[in-house]
């Protein structure tokens, strides 16, 4: 007899996510951010290699898994790949079923009706006390305050530092998160660049008054967030909460996706890391913001940690990106999901080396 | 810790005295990232702030002697790629060191030169049938290096490993595997570990084996000397502290050598594929 803990080919992988992906085509830019997201989990699936850029290499089908069924926006059935170079994977298959709520793919999970479901961070604490066996990965997304070039009431410094100084992240994490994540003053997490410690997270609303009281211009902030995002939609109000606290005034304004310009001064984003490595990570990071105003930092991928720091200090200080909270990423599983391993930042989905064990 | 601190530097005819107003305040944080340890230094003075980073290197962590079967680890080699078996061949008088890794589609030669290891040759594995996600290899030089056999899922591949052109691949049957054989033994003699090796030790007229742990591949792992009762029935026995590594054992086998058992290792902070000698001794 074989031994237990070495993996078995076959069976078929049920997957269940909230976001909704419709179209496969990399070149096919995503609607809203938890798409995005979907894609970046499914592509590394389908391609073979990956650039230093970033970009997908080889034709689809060429990685781990081919397309068997394509049901755009609503169900994605992947079949191994018998010829991938790596190995074939050991499931037979996968299926991905998409826009399904948080609370159904919870409950799927928890029946077993689904094998890897993802869990929104604040429901983490409500899985595990239900039973579910639940995988968190590092924290290593990013949810920040990005404020929008050449606005009138945020083009002042000292408007954007009021808003910083005057937002509770220890509270977001501790009652909106419910403990998963944490705060985040830099823009890499301590477990990646050893120096987020340096970068202050404390509420200073006694300061952030003291700022606002001095503006004589407007003052009045409209915040975006993505109307789909229910998380985004908390962490707004309570931005607005915490800054009428400190005497400044923050409106909150849901965008839908396609929406084109909106009249928000800053925007919530969510934004993941693309590497562990933490010079790599601000690079990439760094060019999707592209310039910011005042800041010539441009670290190399390759930068030392001093580099690094100097480099995010130099962004953090212009106070036009506000780094709020780090969310890891969570995930249900299900009884017969053995050899899973919690995402590495910068990968996809571990589907390629996860395999099915017998329901105990 | 502080402590601790204070009565090492004080053993060390350091004087502790009150601190006096300063203009200039320095705080010293040892913290960690993916690139390792940092030592961070912020220099305060004002409202002015700088800050020095720098980075150091991890210490290994030292070890205590036991009682038991001995365990002594000695990495030999480390790639990204899989590696399903290595050997290390008794070197012939006056010939280097030469080492042997059995990767998925490759039989790969090194020769040691200089202290490192030199890629000296390869010979391609056709693939007869197509590669499965964890496949298992084995290198069989217990007949000497003229008379070697790799042995990988459903293919084999023989000849004088001292001259690698002569190596012949085939298809062959999956039955007689050596990782069958060792399932066998195993599941009568170490049923609740990982993968075991019985090597040419004996501890006390105790037969030694070595073993892994049963966790996922997802976890560190480690390898576990076991005494091997005399008797009929009876169970093999926990001996000495077991040597923990950075990642599971993929695959471990008795050396050539007495006393000795090759292990691979996939290491979870790295990626690498580790290719560990662990030697075990009797210690009282």
């Amino acid at each position: 007899m074989e031994s237990a803990r070495r993996p078995r080919y076959g069976g078929t992988l049920r997957v269940e996510i909230g976001a909704v992906v419709k179209s496969l085509d990399p070149a096919t830019g995503a609607t809203t951010p938890g798409e995005a997201a979907a894609k970046d989990d499914i592509d590394p699936l389908l391609y073979e290699g990956r650039s230093l850029e970033g970009a997908y290499t080889g034709a689809i089908g060429s990685g781990p898994f081919r397309v068997a069924e394509w049901e755009p926006g609503q169900r994605l059935v992947l079949v191994a790949n018998e010829s991938f170079r790596e190995g074939r994977p050991f499931v037979d298959s996968v299926e991905i079923r998409m826009g399904r709520a948080a609370r159904d793919r919870l409950l799927d999970v928890e029946l077993d009706r689904a094998d890897v479901a993802e869990i929104p961070p604040e429901e983490v604490r409500h899985a595990a006390e239900h039973g579910v066996r639940v995988s968190v990965s590092l924290p290593d997304e990013l949810v920040a305050v990005v404020f929008v070039a050449g606005r009138p009431a945020t083009e002042d410094r000292r408007s954007r530092e009021a808003l910083s100084r005057s937002i509770d992240r220890a509270a977001i994490v501790n009652f909106i998160l419910q403990k998963q994540g944490e705060p985040a003053g830099g823009l890499l997490p301590q477990w990646s660049s050893g120096t987020a410690f340096l970068f202050s997270t404390a509420v200073d609303t006694a300061q952030a008054r003291n700022i606002w009281s001095e503006i004589t211009g407007p003052r009045r902030i409209v915040l975006g967030y993505d109307a789909s995002d229910s998380l985004e939609e908390s962490i707004a109000e309570r931005i607005a909460v915490d800054a009428r606290e400190a005497g400044g005034s923050v409106t909150v304004a849901a965008i839908k996706p396609g929406a084109g310009s909106v009249n928000a001064d800053a925007r919530l984003v969510r934004l993941r890391m693309a590497s562990a490595n933490p010079g790599e990570a601000l690079a990439r990071d760094i060019a999707a913001w592209g310039p910011i105003a005042g800041v010539s930092a441009d670290p190399a991928p390759t930068a030392m940690p001093q580099q690094i720091y100097d480099a995010e200090r130099a962004i953090v200080s212009t106070y036009r990106i506000v780094p709020l909270v780090w969310l890891p990423r969570a995930y249900g599983l299900g009884t017969r999901v053995r050899d899973w391993k919690a995402p590495a930042t910068g990968a996809g989905w571990p589907f390629t080396d996860l395999w099915l064990g017998e329901v105990p | 810790m502080d402590e601790r601190l204070r009565a090492n530097l004080g053993g060390r005819h350091f004087r502790f005295v009150e601190a006096e107003p300063a203009d200039t305040h320095l705080t010293v944080t040892l913290s960690e990232g993916t690139l390792g340890y940092l030592i961070v230094a912020q220099i305060r003075h004002g409202t002015e702030q700088q800050v020095a980073i720098f980075p150091v290197g991890r210490p290994e962590a030292s070890r205590k002697p036991v009682a038991g079967v001995r365990l002594e680890d000695q990495l030999i080699w480390e790639q990204p790629g899989k590696v399903l078996d290595f050997a290390l061949p008794q070197p012939e008088a006056g010939a280097p060191l030469k080492l042997i890794v059995l990767e998925v589609g490759r039989i790969v030669f090194y020769v040691r030169d200089q202290q490192q290891w030199q890629l000296d040759g390869s010979v391609t594995i056709p693939p007869l049938r197509p590669w499965l996600r964890a496949p298992r290899g084995y290198l069989d030089l217990s007949r000497g290096l003229a008379d070697t056999t790799a042995a990988l899922s459903g293919v084999e591949c023989k000849g004088d490993f001292g001259h690698p052109e002569t190596i012949q691949c085939s298809f062959v049957s999956q039955e007689r595997a050596p990782w069958t054989l060792e399932q066998d033994w195993k599941s009568k003699n170490l049923a609740s570990a990982g993968d075991a090796a019985l090597i040419s030790l004996s501890c006390e007229g105790r037969s030694i084996a070595l073993a892994t742990g049963s966790g996922d591949w997802t976890e560190t792992d480690f390898v576990q000397g076991y005494e091997i009762g005399t008797l009929k029935g009876q169970q093999a026995m926990a001996s000495g502290e077991p040597l923990e590594l950075k990642g599971p054992v993929t695959a471990l086998w008795p050396a050539e050598v007495g006393g000795r058992a090759r292990a691979v290792v996939e290491n979870l902070q790295t990626g690498n594929y580790e290719a560990h000698l662990v030697t075990a001794t009797c210690s009282q």
